[in-house]
């Protein structure tokens, strides 16, 4: 019952992996069919965040706000080894309800502390988690990055939670509550500089790595290499620009570092007429590390490794078949399985209500009562 | 708290990896209670340790890379947590018959060696169930184990370009821009402890184990997956604007008082629009149809960013996004490592933990993200010097005798000295 990217996320994993996932939604539906990225080729145009988050589940519509509804929500719950909640549920009455139960409660900052009433969104997370910091240039504002991925990373850490919790249910004999942020989850995942801080006062300025790294502008895109010392002399090669090996601006990592932006400027001269491929390439052939920068469109359809991979999938839908991005990890045992498009809002009230013991016309009296 | 009410106690793990992504997959599981080794040849320590490059000293403690580098190293540090670390070499007398007997006593192998690497050292998920039937191994390879660019070395910075995330962060009209600066290994990591979670949670209740391939790109294009679809749907591709979208507006950061302080505001609807007028005391600004909808604010966005620069310049990043969030709108402080270290919600989070490490001393250390009631995680353990634990794990783990184990030292095998 979760209305957070995170939180859909961490229970379209479960799904992946073979749960049988009940979405919960509000009776007008999640929060979520409203946001975009749409679908603009069909009308009413479709999320395709929702669809994204929530491929494989089932849904039930439930206003758990009044009794009748609550007393619904606890019957589901009984039904259940894992609930995923958003701030602002009695997260207790479930546990009381279904002592076996994970329950996860997953959102932006949880529902205490001192940020329990502020609103998140991906660049609010990443601003605070420390690590839009380091992004971009010192001299220009820092980035926020791109979609939203500090709230998928809390959905895998969610998702580690839920199977701690699952896994430990065998040595402790019951369920427990358990929690992830994303705010907490991003700060978790920015490089050291808090530890460097600690260590000896020193605070990183953004857009001064003092790394070998360098994003080149070429023919038809640009290209990203990392040079290391056992490198050098095939990426100069690979450059054209060998008389570089004997240069003392270039000799040694130390020397070489420091007058770094010389030499991104002299390799970048000499690369902005090659396409970006064939650097890639050419600096690959001689092990360095290099990669083009790739669109999103370049990894559907024509992307010769993605398709050699067997990476894309579909699933039926009602507009028709839709591709589904290729699993996260392979298993060779419990592969991921793809069952179904997102649910309609509601598409499964009857089935699942049912199994709780309800009459068809205790169903559509709750349903015309609003419950469900 | 007690160790062994952690979720993962029992549980052994082996970590064949370096930087990090892999140990930042084997910290997840250590931190739930598994009991983790990390396998380091001092011919080839991790590279996080920095064995030879000590030229950025900002990395140590005071500054101070002292006669072991490589013990002190805030990155390798940071990252290995809870850990064991046993020097040993495979390439020497009796380091492959070593690994092997232990591996034979494993639950987890986790390897970021490139692919085909495990076959070739004769340990390989087909090889290792054979010694242990119920072995879990997972290799991560940046581009997985099959397809053209499987052999393409990478890193994280390299590999955000691939997944199509680096094209769509930058200044407008500016190169595809990387996060700070390897956001994809973090990635990557909780990506794999994810995977071998559900490995565990599979063996346990069937008794088996099994193989795990996490190609770590395609893993990471799930974080954009919306993103990718919509430029599938529509045959375009977003072009980066800086901080701002074309589905928010204002949705920027705006400088503040001091050096390099900034705020980020996000203002996602009307309502959000109109408390944030009030708030900045420009209530003139809500009634006015140049912004009064997102269409307008995005055709004004220049002139309304100067607008609400003119009340940020003036106010600390902290009270002004309190004050902002107060109101109702989305905003927050740009932090830097600094305020997180003294950030109070972290700390009500408990995310910094102080561990004495002995040859870097006592600091505290960036936690993770997990919070169990009843079977809770904790970072217990600074991260190990190299080789710390190999006698321990040669007399206690695999029974070797005082003199077996002095055959491996004196061949050099289990040496902690980096070469």
């Amino acid at each position: 019952m979760s209305e957070t990217i995170a939180g859909q996320f961490c229970t379209r994993m479960l799904a992946d992996y073979g749960a049988d996932v009940v979405l919960i939604e509000p009776p007008s539906g999640s929060g979520i069919r409203s946001q975009g990225p749409f679908d603009p080729r069909q009308d009413p145009a479709p999320s395709l965040l929702f669809f994204h988050c929530n491929h494989g589940k089932r849904s039930v519509t439930l206003d758990h706000a009044g009794p009748s509804g609550h007393k619904l929500l606890l019957e589901l719950s009984r039904a259940a080894d894992v609930i995923v909640v958003g701030a602002g549920i009695d997260r207790d009455a479930l546990q009381a309800a279904s002592p076996n139960a994970v329950i996860a409660l997953v959102s932006s900052f949880g529902d205490d502390g001192v940020y329990r009433d502020w609103r998140g969104t991906e660049m609010v997370h990443v601003a605070l988690s420390g690590m839009m910091n380091h992004n971009g240039l010192g001299e220009r504002e820092p980035l926020y990055g791109c979609g939203n991925r500090s709230s998928y990373a809390a959905g895998v850490c969610a998702y580690i939670s839920v199977l701690a919790g699952v896994f430990a249910r065998k040595k402790i004999g019951r369920g427990q509550k358990v929690q992830v942020d994303v705010v907490e989850t991003a700060s978790s995942m920015g490089y050291p500089y808090a530890t460097q801080h600690v260590y000896n006062g020193w605070l990183e300025p953004r857009g001064e790595r003092g790394q070998p790294f360098a994003v080149l502008k070429c023919a038809d895109g640009w290209v990203a290499v990392w040079i290391r010392e056992e490198h050098w002399i095939g990426a100069c090669d690979a450059f054209g620009l060998p008389e570089l090996t004997s240069d003392p601006r270039f000799t040694g990592t130390a020397t070489r570092q420091s007058n770094w932006d010389t030499l991104v400027a002299i390799v970048q001269a000499q690369v902005k007429t090659l396409p970006a491929d064939e650097l890639v390439a050419r600096l690959q052939a001689r092990k360095v590390i290099a990669a083009k920068a790739w669109q999103p469109t370049d990894l559907y359809g024509a992307c010769p490794h993605l398709t050699g991979r067997g990476y894309w999938e579909s699933v039926e839908t009602a507009d028709g078949p839709r591709p589904v991005l290729g699993p996260q990890f392979r298993m060779s045992a419990t592969p991921r399985q793809l069952r179904a498009g997102p649910p309609e809002v509601g598409e499964s009230n009857a089935a699942i209500y049912s199994s709780l013991g309800l009459a068809a016309a205790q169903i559509d009296s709750l349903r015309r009562a609003g419950v469900i | 708290m007690q160790e062994e009410l952690a979720p993962l106690a029992g549980i052994r793990v082996v970590e064949l990896t370096t930087a990090w992504a892999g140990p930042m997959a084997g910290r997840t599981l250590a931190f739930l209670g598994a009991e983790v080794i990390r396998i380091e040849p001092a011919s080839r320590p991790d590279s996080w340790r920095h064995p030879k490059i000590t030229f950025n000293h900002n990395r140590y403690p005071d500054r101070d890379p002292g006669l072991r580098p490589h013990n002190r190293s805030s990155l390798f540090n940071t990252q290995n947590i809870n850990k064991l670390s046993m020097a040993l070499d495979l390439k020497l007398p009796g380091g492959h018959e070593t690994l092997v007997r232990l591996l034979a006593m494993t639950d987890v192998v986790i390897s970021n060696f490139t692919p085909g690497t495990l076959d070739r050292l004769k340990i390989g998920y087909q090889q290792l169930r054979q010694l242990k039937k119920d072995i879990i191994v997972l290799e991560m390879p940046a581009f997985g184990n099959s397809g053209p660019m499987a052999n393409n070395p990478a890193l994280g910075p390299t590999m955000e370009m691939v997944t199509g995330m680096a094209s769509l962060i930058g200044y407008p009209g500016g190169p595809p821009t990387v996060t700070g600066p390897a956001y994809l290994d973090p990635t990557g990591g909780y990506n794999a402890a994810a995977a071998i979670m559900t490995a565990l949670v599979y063996r346990q209740a069937s008794g088996e184990g099994q193989h795990i391939e996490l190609p770590q790109c395609e893993a990471a294009m799930q974080y954009i997956g919306e993103v990718i679809l919509s430029a599938v749907a529509t045959g375009e591709n977003p072009q980066p604007q800086g901080n701002r979208v074309p589905w928010a507006a204002p949705h920027d950061t705006f400088p503040a008082l001091g050096d390099d302080a900034w705020v980020a505001i996000a203002v996602t609807n009307d309502e959000e629009w109109r408390a944030l007028c009030s708030a900045i005391d420009m209530p003139e600004l809500a009634t006015d149809p140049d912004y009064a909808t997102l269409p307008g604010r995005l055709r004004n966005s220049d002139a309304l960013h100067e607008r609400i620069a003119l009340w940020t310049r003036s106010r600390d990043k902290h009270e002004a996004a309190a004050l902002l969030q107060s109101a109702g709108v989305p905003a927050a402080p740009v932090n830097t490592a600094k305020d997180l270290v003294h950030s109070r919600y972290l700390a009500e989070r408990g995310f910094f933990t102080t561990l004495d490490h002995p040859e870097a001393g006592a600091h505290p250390y960036q936690g993770l993200p997990f919070h169990l009631t009843v079977t809770p995680g904790a970072q217990r353990r600074a991260a190990p010097c190299l080789g710390a634990d190999t006698h321990f794990i040669l007399s206690d783990i695999l029974k070797l005798s005082e003199d077996e184990i002095q055959v491996l030292d004196a061949a050099g095998t289990i040496s902690p000295i980096p070469a």
